[in-house]
């Protein structure tokens, strides 16, 4: 008796039942761990490694003027390889639970389906913002004033560039998780944030307008312009971006809801 | 005269039904679990066992009709329901890269608050309840089928449910892990509801009082064990002889109390199954026919129960000639 009072029975929180212990466990599953030093170390080996060898080449062969250094461009390939890097990540992250029977175990406890989803979103942005987009963008700081400008950059200038560029790498979490609710194979949910990420380019020069609405100009525009302290020149990506991530997270609670097991 | 208690009816289904498709996987099902029964729930594969399970984990949505457990609905209070009961899946799977000791605090932390005192207290009586104490820092993905199925019992039971929904318990288990499964189901008896599916008909026969049999979605038959065994009340005695067995058998046709006689011949004796209409100490009679018989040795005598699996077979068959 008195280890059940001891125990606490836990209240009910309705819609979030379970949230606080099904992100804990993801938190763990990143940082508990060592997973999250190793996806560090490959994201700076890949990254920085990349930025690294294309800074020095300029230097060497084509005696590049710092002043001339089109940073915007290296935050694009920045945000590309993170892109690209948090769907591979993710792509299984609801799927293979929902197949190996563990989203079905986990359900059958006083947990809302909601919870899990947001979870799973939490627990996993955590963890690749800061092993992709953090810690990877903190090595690269050096890297990035004095091989492309120079000197260096104003370190809140770039923090904030930071943010930008994680609020991308956010919508190809959120993108990730919200297919992994619709479709039980990975193929799709893989292929197609890959697809959005290597078609905004031609796509924004179809349909010019989609500049307004599509995460590629806060890497290529945006985060630049951040980073020079200039004043934003496009907010709308911004906060359609950020629209977006709401979007598809109500997509992808109000999608798993309605899932058989 | 003081009326007794009825038990309380902890799972209730009317009229449930699940469609995919064309496909009726459940058809009007009537279910009712009482209260402290170990319910076995039987059917062959595919007669919509699980899925009536996972109806009544909220897991899936029925077409039509509703279940109700301790009397709520669980499509509309499923989260209340889940924290008054315990699951177990047929085919057990946990987070592969967690250890048994925090797979059940990982499941401890979704029903109790004050974890970090009183909790690893339970999840120790846990382990020790199913035998995994010196496996219970190993990694789950390491564990055999037995093991997931032990740790599958412990984790149902962590918060001392007052149901247990146990998908194929005993299924993946050798005959000594089944026996073990089917003890701690007894000692869970006195403390929790039981409603358990299986096709081990001897489990069955062992541990259950009440069980229901589905057939391709068909509810066929629903009662305590004692009254599916009893049949129709038909008396049946099997006699195992050596010698001339024609003779009894055509001493005993000619008895207005007999009802009929199937024999089955072995190479050194034969096997008689005597039915007997009269109730009128068949028995003795029967057996003083038997001995009457110069040069008939009588190996076995006794009165024949009705095994489950008989039962069982009789009930499905009647239901897809019916």
């Amino acid at each position: 008796m008195a280890e059940k009072a001891e125990l606490g029975i836990r209240e009910f929180h309705g819609r979030w039942q379970g949230f606080q212990n099904l992100l804990q466990a993801e938190l763990n599953r990143w940082f508990g761990t060592r997973r999250w030093i190793w996806q560090s170390l490959l994201w700076i080996l890949l990254i920085d490694g990349m930025i690294g060898v294309i800074g020095i080449a300029s230097r060497i062969f084509e005696e590049l003027d710092p002043a001339a250094a089109d940073v915007h461009q290296v935050f694009g390939l920045i945000a590309a390889f993170g892109s690209i890097g948090t769907v591979i990540l993710l792509q299984t992250v609801i799927i293979r639970e929902k197949e190996n029977g563990v989203a079905s175990w986990i359900l059958s406890k006083p947990v809302s389906r909601g919870a899990y989803v947001l979870a799973k979103l939490f627990g996993n942005a955590a963890g690749v913002l800061v092993s992709v987009v953090l810690i990877p963008g903190l090595v690269c700081y050096p890297l990035l004033s004095w091989l492309f400008v120079g000197s260096w950059l104003p370190f809140g200038h770039y923090l904030l560039a930071l943010g930008v560029l994680a609020l991308e790498i956010l919508f190809y979490v959120s993108l990730t998780i919200l297919l992994g609710t619709v479709f039980d194979k990975p193929a799709p949910v893989m292929a197609l944030p890959l697809v959005l990420i290597f078609g905004q380019q031609p796509l924004i020069g179809l349909v010019p307008k989609l500049i307004h609405v599509l995460p590629y100009t806060l890497s290529t525009v945006t985060a630049g312009a951040v980073l020079q302290g200039e004043a934003v020149p496009f907010p709308v990506p911004l906060l359609a971006t950020a629209g977006m991530i709401g979007l598809f997270t109500l997509l992808a609670v109000f999608r798993f809801d309605r899932e058989e097991f | 005269m003081a009326e007794l208690a009825r038990p309380q009816t902890i799972i209730k289904t009317v009229g449930l039904n699940k469609t995919y498709g064309d496909l009726r996987v459940l058809k009007s099902l009537d279910l009712e679990v009482p209260e402290h029964s170990i319910f076995g729930f039987l059917g062959p594969n595919g007669a919509g066992k699980t899925t009536t399970m996972k109806i009544l984990l909220g897991l899936s949505t029925p077409t039509a009709g509703r279940a109700e457990i301790f009397g709520r609905d669980v499509q509309q209070d499923g989260l209340v329901i889940r924290s008054r009961l315990g699951y177990l899946p047929q085919h057990p799977t946990f987070p592969a890269y967690m250890t048994a000791r925090e797979v059940l605090a990982f499941t401890g932390r979704f029903f109790f608050q004050n974890d970090g005192r009183a909790l690893p207290s339970r999840i120790e009586e846990m382990l020790e309840l199913v035998g995994l104490e010196d496996k219970a820092d190993r990694k789950v993905a390491g564990f055999s089928g037995g093991e997931r199925q032990r740790l599958g019992i412990a984790q149902a039971q962590i918060h001392h449910p007052e149901l247990l929904i146990l998908d194929e318990p005993a299924a993946a288990l050798d005959p000594l892990g089944r026996h073990d499964v089917l003890s701690i189901m007894e000692k869970l008896r006195t403390r929790a509801t039981i409603f358990y599916s299986t096709h081990i008909l001897d489990d069955v026969q062992q541990v259950s009082d009440t069980v229901a049999i589905l057939d391709r979605g068909e509810l066929v038959a629903q009662g305590p064990i004692g009254q599916l065994l009893a049949g129709d009340g038909e008396l049946v005695f099997r006699l195992k002889v050596q010698g001339p067995w024609q003779k009894l058998e055509n001493k005993l046709s000619g008895q207005p109390w007999i009802a009929g006689v199937e024999i089955s011949e072995g190479p050194e004796s034969a096997r008689l199954d005597v039915y007997v209409a009269s109730q009128q100490d068949p028995g003795n009679r029967l057996l003083r026919e038997a001995l009457s018989i110069p040069d008939l040795v009588v190996l076995e005598f006794r009165k024949k129960e009705i095994e489950l699996e008989e039962a069982f077979i009789e009930i499905i068959k009647g239901g897809q000639d019916g």
